[in-house]
């Protein structure tokens, strides 16, 4: 290849390069939005109180004012809601005539809007480094919208798939947690449900009934009994998996944007919650059992009490907080004069046409406080059904021995109240008791989705999390503390970078100033090469970029060192830069492939920190082999050749005096 | 030519000292070495240094409450900070208190685990009760068998690296070759944990990637100059070994002397300006490259030159 196209290669490279870093380098900008219904004098004291906060915490770091939206901006937002609502026309979930019928309402719905603009407030944040852990400290701001808060993208991140860095939670604060998975406890609980007395009994059912069929029955139930009793690897990681999945679920559902959760070791869970600034909460929704309990709703005879709270459930409906909800049905009991064995819930369902499958509160609806049946009583026996007959998803699931007895003891003594099945404190459905139940068997049907139906089911199925969760490892980091470590490790990295480049050019010269350009070229492309593979940078991360700064001239000297010494023995420049090379790069190779294959395989066999450690060096490796012996060649190359120098200043010593004799 | 193979059993003996005192100063004067909260388990705070919360009051406040709890200041000025270690030990004891005061706790909406009812505890002792005095801008906590099977993890990764890089040099070289490298390897890890040590710096997840980095250093510097004894072999039929080693090593040096001071600089860089989290893990880098340079000249390079010679005769 000849030079000028080794030159465009080059270009080429470092044009993607700083494009897929470019996002880190500009101020990017913030939009938060309020919820919406708020009163305008909520929205300016709550805008108020957004930029106090950041006045009093993030002065001098980032620029804020607060902003309206122009036409513009409403017209994008209005199209943008369009089209996120076309993607949720799943085809899987919808027959083709009802995906037809929303498109129009959506159609509709989106011309509508266009045509009556309404001007909204917002805060702007203007920074650099905004990180996902500072969005959702935002998020979490009072009469926020935690859907809204909305960073600005960048073209570059639109086009060509740029990031921001991904930092560790060490650099931009939040909270650390390793769980994990207690599984004595877990027998424990099995041993429990499952005792001896029943396997023996299933034993000699399996053996002594009359009919084959019977025979088969109990057998096909020890077998199942059996399984669940015996927990090998495969179970364990299958459960850690269920029990991930279920706290993600969990997560997302707080509106934390990029939680980070890995299993390790098979038997632990770790989650990062970037920006979490309060700790508690952030347990409790981890180790938090969601549940599942069907209560009776009153008798119809006293339908008064919710008739007489659904008197105030439009008031209701207008608080927001969740704290202000809870004083209001604190209230609302002593004003109803509700006995101690009643309690009111919410009932809540979705809105017709809404395919968001957002859930609405409709109604308050009194039940009796002891639960009829909790989700102790049902069998891991759980899954998520379709049920063609009212064309509906539905979870059926069979109840243990004790449930049974309990559900045909309810159902029969009951008839004609309402049962209401209530999902983490939501009534989701209630219905009719028609007549008893007493197979055991029973479906919950409440206008789920597929997707809905199969959460449901999991979540049911182990009562809770598949197996219980002890937290073995916490940590929480203030935001303040994770800036100052920004700050710091950057001093360092410029620090050391401007040391290393002065002493190079003092011992180099102009070759040293060649070995400059490739450092830095060798930094963007490391850059890139990270923000390209989504990874996280943490402190010790940022510590081994800056080692890699240190011995990514090490390459440089290598081949420095050989030309100097050919020249010493009296060689051109040209021959001496071409042997040089020749020589220098068996060695560079060599040497580096060595710390290569280490570094792969740590990135394999490392845990967390080190894992990314060696990804860091692997990169590093890469990236200074590329600047070295394609970027140097190549300047060197147009120096020797193309511009014909007889002499590229290389430092002083004793090939100078060689080299003046020579010419 | 200098001539590094008269020194190499001073050199030899140097190191065995080294190792050998420093392993004895460790265990002798220090009782062994010191593992951070990853390794050991525990608990771990920072808080902010304010008229409240100063390091005698605080010494007091964990006196008073028979909790053994290093105090220490760390940073300067309006930014310092006080950092509190406790035992892996003493936290379970904390725990077990929480969980029996679980009432208490409630009452100031605080839940029953150790590091809330230390929290609990100095909000109510130090600070009347006024729960804006006392934050904690960090605070973590390990169990005691979590940080174990960390340690242990982290030993195996060390030597599956060793291992790994011992058969690649013996693919690439020939065994002779790979037997140096992987001493000069070993003698680096033990030199730089004999020092980490003596100078009670405590053993965590960012010092065992150190450990590892200097490993990949020593190897890329031991190669450097086993590549020229090679190229130096192919160029001579009849050679005496310990003279083309010496004249390997020569020819080599300003480049190990100068990339052993650019790596310095970055690393001194981060040791000095790093901030006080990142310094354990600097030093022992420092420590590292200046021991791994080392290595390769006076320990790689004579391993190969008696191996030559032993499996010889």
């Amino acid at each position: 290849m000849n030079i000028r196209s080794r030159f465009t290669v080059i270009s080429i490279l470092i044009a993607i390069a700083l494009s897929l870093v470019w996002p880190n380098l500009g101020q990017r900008t913030v939009r938060v939005y309020l919820q919406p219904r708020l009163t305008p004098v909520q929205i300016t004291k709550s805008m108020g109180n957004i930029v106090d906060y950041l006045k009093e915490h993030y002065a001098g770091v980032h620029k804020f004012s607060i902003a309206q939206t122009s036409k513009e901006d409403y017209k994008l937002k209005v199209e943008q809601d369009y089209r996120l609502k076309l993607q949720k026309l799943d085809p899987k979930r919808f027959d083709k005539e009802e995906i037809e019928e929303a498109i129009i309402v959506l159609r509709k719905e989106r011309d509508e809007a266009l045509k009556e603009f309404k001007a909204e407030k917002y805060v702007a944040i203007k920074g650099n480094f905004i990180q996902t852990a500072f969005l959702n400290e935002l998020s979490r701001l009072k009469n926020v919208d935690p859907q809204r808060v909305e960073v600005e993208k960048m073209w570059v991140e639109d086009n060509i798939n740029a990031k921001p860095f991904n930092l560790g939670l060490d650099l931009q604060g939040g909270m650390n947690l390793v769980l994990k998975g207690d599984f004595e406890k877990l027998m424990k609980l099995l041993n429990n449900q499952y005792p001896k007395s029943l396997i023996d009994k299933l034993k000699k059912k399996a053996k002594e009934e009359k009919t084959k069929d019977k025979r088969d029955e109990a057998q096909n139930e020890l077998d199942r009994v059996l399984d669940i009793l015996t927990l090998d690897e495969k179970k364990k990681k299958d459960y850690m998996i269920q029990a991930k999945e279920i706290i993600r679920s969990r997560v997302d559902k707080t509106g934390v944007s990029e939680p980070l959760l890995r299993i390790q070791d098979n038997d632990k869970i770790e989650i990062s919650l970037p920006g979490v600034a309060n700790p508690e909460g952030a347990k409790k929704l981890v180790k938090r059992t969601a549940s599942v309990n069907y209560h009776l709703a009153e008798k119809p005879s006293d339908t008064s009490y919710s008739a007489k709270a659904n008197v105030d459930f439009n008031k209701f409906l207008r608080l927001t907080s969740e704290k202000q909800k809870e004083l209001f049905i604190e209230n609302l009991i002593k004003k109803i004069n509700l006995p101690d064995s009643f309690i009111i819930t919410t009932y809540w369902d979705k809105r017709k046409n809404d395919i968001s499958n957002k859930l609405y509160p409709v109604s308050f609806m009194v039940l009796e406080a002891k639960p009829a049946l909790t989700g102790k009583d049902i069998s891991p026996n759980t899954y998520a059904n379709f049920d063609q007959e009212n064309n509906q998803h539905i979870v059926s699931f069979q109840l243990t021995s004790e449930g049974t007895k309990k559900f045909a003891d309810v159902t029969s003594k009951n008839k004609g109240r309402r049962l209401a099945i209530v999902i983490d404190d939501k009534v989701r459905s209630a219905p009719n008791i028609n007549e008893p139940i007493v197979s055991g068997r029973a479906q919950i049907s409440g206008g789920f989705t597929g997707q809905e139906a199969k959460d449901l089911a999991l979540i049911i199925k182990e009562g809770s999390l598949p197996v219980p969760l002890e937290i073995v490892s916490e940590s929480s980091i203030g935001p303040s503390l994770g800036k100052e470590s920004i700050d710091k490790g950057v001093k360092a990295i410029m620090y050391g970078l401007l040391v290393v480049l002065v002493f190079m050019v003092l011992y180099y010269h102009l070759a040293g100033f060649i070995s400059i350009i490739a450092l830095f070229v060798n930094i963007l492309f490391m850059a890139a090469l990270l923000a390209l593979m989504n990874f996280t940078i943490t402190l010790p991360g940022l510590a081994g970029i800056v080692l890699t700064i240190g011995m990514a001239v090490d390459a440089n000297v290598i081949i420095y060192e050989r030309i100097r010494e050919e020249l010493a023995r009296g060689k051109s420049m040209k021959l001496a830069t071409t042997q040089g090379f020749e020589r220098a790069t068996l060695t560079i190779l060599d040497s580096n492939l060595t710390t290569l294959v280490a570094a792969v395989i740590l990135s394999q066999f490392g845990v967390g920190p080190i894992k990314g450690f060696a990804v860091t060096l692997f990169i590093g490796i890469v990236t200074s082999l590329f600047t070295s012996l394609y970027i140097t060649k190549t300047i060197f190359g147009l120096l020797s050749f193309k511009l014909n120098m007889k002499f590229v200043p290389m430092g002083f010593g004793r090939y100078n005096k060689h080299r003046k004799a020579n010419a | 030519m200098i001539q590094f193979m008269k020194l190499k059993w001073v050199a030899i003996f140097i190191s065995f000292v080294t190792i050998g005192g420093s392993f004895f100063m460790t265990f002798n004067e220090k009782k062994g070495f010191t593992k951070d909260l990853d390794f050991a388990g525990g608990i771990k705070i920072t808080m902010k240094k304010t008229d409240l919360v100063k390091i005698d009051v605080l010494r007091e406040f964990f006196k008073k409450n028979k909790i053994e709890a290093k105090v220490q200041l760390a940073g300067k000025g309006k930014n310092s900070m006080i950092k509190i270690e406790i035992g892996s030990h003493d936290e379970v004891l904390l725990q077990k208190k929480a969980k029996d005061s679980k009432a208490q706790l409630a009452k100031l909406d605080f839940s029953a685990n150790s590091i809330e009812y230390l929290e609990y505890l100095m909000i109510t002792q130090l600070a009347n009760n006024d729960k804006t005095k006392i934050m904690f801008a960090q605070n973590s906590k390990v169990g005691p068998t979590f940080g174990e099977g960390l340690f242990k993890q982290s030993v195996k990764l060390l030597l599956i690296t060793l291992l790994i890089i011992t058969f690649y040099v013996s693919f690439r070289f020939r065994f002779k070759f790979a037997v140096g490298a992987m001493l000069a390897l070993v003698h680096d890890l033990f030199v730089t944990l004999g020092l980490i040590g003596w100078l009670e710096i405590p053993l965590s997840i960012p010092v065992i990637a150190a450990l590892l980095t200097i490993l990949g250093y020593s190897i890329n510097d031991t190669i450097v100059i086993f590549d020229r004894i090679r190229e130096n072999i192919d160029k001579n039929e009849n050679y005496n070994l310990s003279r083309l080693i010496n004249l390997s090593i020569t020819e080599s040096l300003t480049r190990t002397i100068i990339t052993s001071i650019t790596t310095l600089i970055a690393v001194g860089s981060v040791y000095f300006f790093g901030g006080e989290s990142l310094e354990p893990m600097a030093l022992v880098l420092i420590l590292g490259i200046i021991v791994g340079t080392y290595s390769s000249s006076f320990i790689a390079s004579p391993v190969l030159l008696l191996w030559n010679r032993y499996s010889k005769s």
